[in-house]
């Protein structure tokens, strides 16, 4: 069993023509630095995070997977641009967060952890990829604290992000940042059933597992929640007693 | 004690060969020396050394480079002697630094294009690698991209390894891949990073060399006693002292190192050769020197492999480690091409000469962007 300390969820579906909600009021309202060079990518992460700790102790020894599908977009784009259409070196903070970690880092610095701090991802299921991880350093015993995340970036225009990746003019879009702060635990609860997880707002989502899952969390604050895990089954969310 | 997971099947294409004996071949020779790129791509000619996979093909051809990681695959599979089912259910775990498997965004055909017509360049994503793999050996494994900058190959076997030790999987294939890439060879550029020799721990040392090279290991459940390379503990950690960079005071290397001595029950002494991560920027190696120091009164011999196959960036886990299961296999640890002159600011003086080796303890150390440190702890038994 693992229990889940916190969860926080934002989810940001888009439509054409829309421009990307601003970060800014939630950034500052949970990091007490401003940071300077950090992309979208970055600042979901470090909202998501913020949000999920809220206050609460982390240990420095707390363990972190951030996974994304897509992972930075916004500055794969721009560092591809760069050299495709200008001809020019990109610069060095673009190519720098083009890597995935280094929203990782700006977390692990932001929250003073010391451990891993690990990106990983599986298409259409990096969350669970990351939680696989996860739960198997929480067994191990390499860790007794992790932090989860799936952080999904868009670009605007729409049609352009589309034309980055290559998908069809129906697939919905939508961008997020998804954690849950987990700890080794064990306590007696029901197992939700997925019926009661599912919310049709996140279809085709590519973290929508994660989504779903923070977003249940988030709805029932007054509730206690933990995971089971199994390589088969997954992750499966239980209402703690 | 927690199962023994030992390395069971590799597979390896870089600059040093085209499977893994050709590479060990090469490095015995001491054959170490990459190729003059020049790039009229940018502005201005983009012009730097770089460690080519061997062939005549086009660096930035999409082709070659699913024709390597299928090759890679294959080979490490096939070594392995696994069997139809066993690789049926094979999870895959991918470390690399890298987007998308095919160059088309590098390609410069691509350039063309999207200046001619406003094409978007397409970004394809990371999970390329993965089912490329999948299909290329009919598996329906799991899968897993580990994206942690240099360090990406060394945290996919790490996990790969815990995984094991779980009795999650009975064996899995760790990939690293790192191929000619513009936005990295541009991205280097602009940080000012490359040199045009690499001399780690050289007191003239100034910088890095890029490679390209694909590997891949089997990692398998063993018994403790079973002669081979056994993974016995992995970890990594975070130092935020900067992103592009470790803290030179040492500190969170050294912490990593014991932590690892720590989880294995291994004593320091025991400790027969350290595999240095030996980029020859000044920085990394500074952060190393100082790291190993704190850990170790008297270190045993310090290799670094760089000079052989270029820094293959987020495949060097796997590439590296490779080529150290062959050094030991042979009772080696690899002379450090490139290094000349200590630098008396280290006090870490690599090898200069192939240096025997046998069954033992050794520290495989990797470091990358984003504060990322991993080390592994593996065990070579006769």
């Amino acid at each position: 069993m693992i229990v889940v300390e916190a969860a926080s969820h934002l989810f940001h579906p888009l439509r054409d023509g829309d421009e990307l909600p601003p970060l800014d009021a939630r950034l500052a309202a949970v990091c007490r630095e401003k940071y300077r060079r950090i992309d979208r990518f970055v600042q979901l992460a470090l909202v998501g995070a913020g949000e999920c700790v809220a206050g609460r102790a982390v240990q420095p020894a707390c363990g972190l997977y951030l996974s994304s599908s897509i992972g930075p977009i916004g500055s794969n784009a721009i560092v591809q641009q760069s050299i495709h259409r200008d001809a020019k070196l990109p610069m060095p903070f673009n190519f720098v967060n083009t890597l995935g970690t280094s929203a990782g880092y700006h977390v692990a610095k932001h929250l003073d952890l010391t451990s891993e701090a690990i990106f990983v991802s599986r298409r259409g299921a990096s969350f669970e990829a990351a939680l696989a991880c996860a739960v198997a350093d929480l067994l191990s015993g390499v860790a007794s604290q992790m932090l989860v995340a799936a952080v999904e970036e868009c670009t605007v225009p729409l049609s352009r992000h589309r034309e980055l990746l290559q998908l069809p003019a129906s697939c919905p879009l939508a961008e997020g940042s998804h954690w849950m702060l987990l700890a080794r635990g064990d306590a007696p609860g029901r197992v939700v059933p997925e019926g009661e997880l599912h919310d049709a707002s996140f279809d085709g989502y590519e973290s929508r597992g994660a989504a779903r899952l923070t977003s249940f969390v988030q709805r029932h604050a007054d509730q206690r929640f933990g995971l089971t895990w199994s390589l088969a089954a997954g992750a499966q969310l239980v209402a703690l007693d | 004690m927690p199962p023994a997971v030992i390395v069971r099947g590799m597979g390896l294409r870089c600059a040093l060969g085209m499977d893994v004996a050709a590479c060990h071949a090469s490095l015995v020779a001491g054959r170490a020396a990459p190729q003059a790129l020049a790039m009229p791509t940018f502005t201005e000619t983009l012009s730097l050394p770089f460690y080519a996979v061997p062939g005549d093909n086009d660096l930035f051809d999409p082709a070659r480079a699913v024709a390597l990681l299928e090759g890679v695959g294959r080979e490490a599979v096939a070594n392995a002697g696994l069997t139809g089912a066993e690789v049926a259910r094979l999870p895959i775990f991918i470390g690399t630094s890298a987007f998308s498997l095919e160059n088309a965004a590098s390609a410069p055909g691509t350039q063309r294009r999207h200046q001619e017509t406003g094409e978007a360049v397409p970004l394809i994503g990371y999970q390329e690698m993965a089912d490329t793999l999948l299909r290329a050996l009919g598996s329906r494994g799991d899968t897993y991209a580990f994206l942690t900058a240099c360090t990406s190959a060394a945290n996919a076997v790490i996990s790969a390894a815990r995984m094991i030790e779980l009795g999650w999987y009975d064996q899995a294939l760790v990939v690293g891949l790192e191929m000619a890439n513009l936005a990295t060879m541009s991205g280097f550029s602009s940080l000012q990073l490359v040199a045009t020799e690499l001399k780690p721990f050289d007191r003239e040392r100034q910088g890095i060399v890029l490679g390209e090279g694909v590997g891949a290991v089997v990692l398998a459940r063993a018994e403790a006693v079973d002669a081979g390379l056994h993974i016995r503990a992995g970890a990594s950690n975070v130092d935020s002292y900067r992103v592009t960079t470790t803290n030179p005071d040492g500190g969170s290397i050294a912490a990593l190192q014991r932590t690892v001595l720590q989880r294995s029950g291994v004593a320091t002494s025991a400790i027969r050769g350290i595999k240095a991560h030996g980029t020859g920027s000044r920085m990394n190696d500074a952060s190393e020197a100082a790291g190993i120091r704190r850990v170790f009164d008297a270190p045993p011999p310090v290799c670094a492999l760089k000079p052989y196959l270029g820094h293959t960036l987020g495949a060097c886990g796997v590439n590296e480690l490779i080529l150290m299961v062959k050094a030991l296999e042979a009772g080696f640890i690899p002379a450090t091409p490139g290094f000349a002159t200590p630098d008396p600011e280290l006090g870490v003086v690599p090898t200069t000469a192939h240096t025997a080796a046998g069954p033992g303890h050794y520290l495989l150390n990797f470091f990358g962007f984003g504060g990322h440190n991993s080390v592994m702890l593996v065990e070579h038994r006769a």
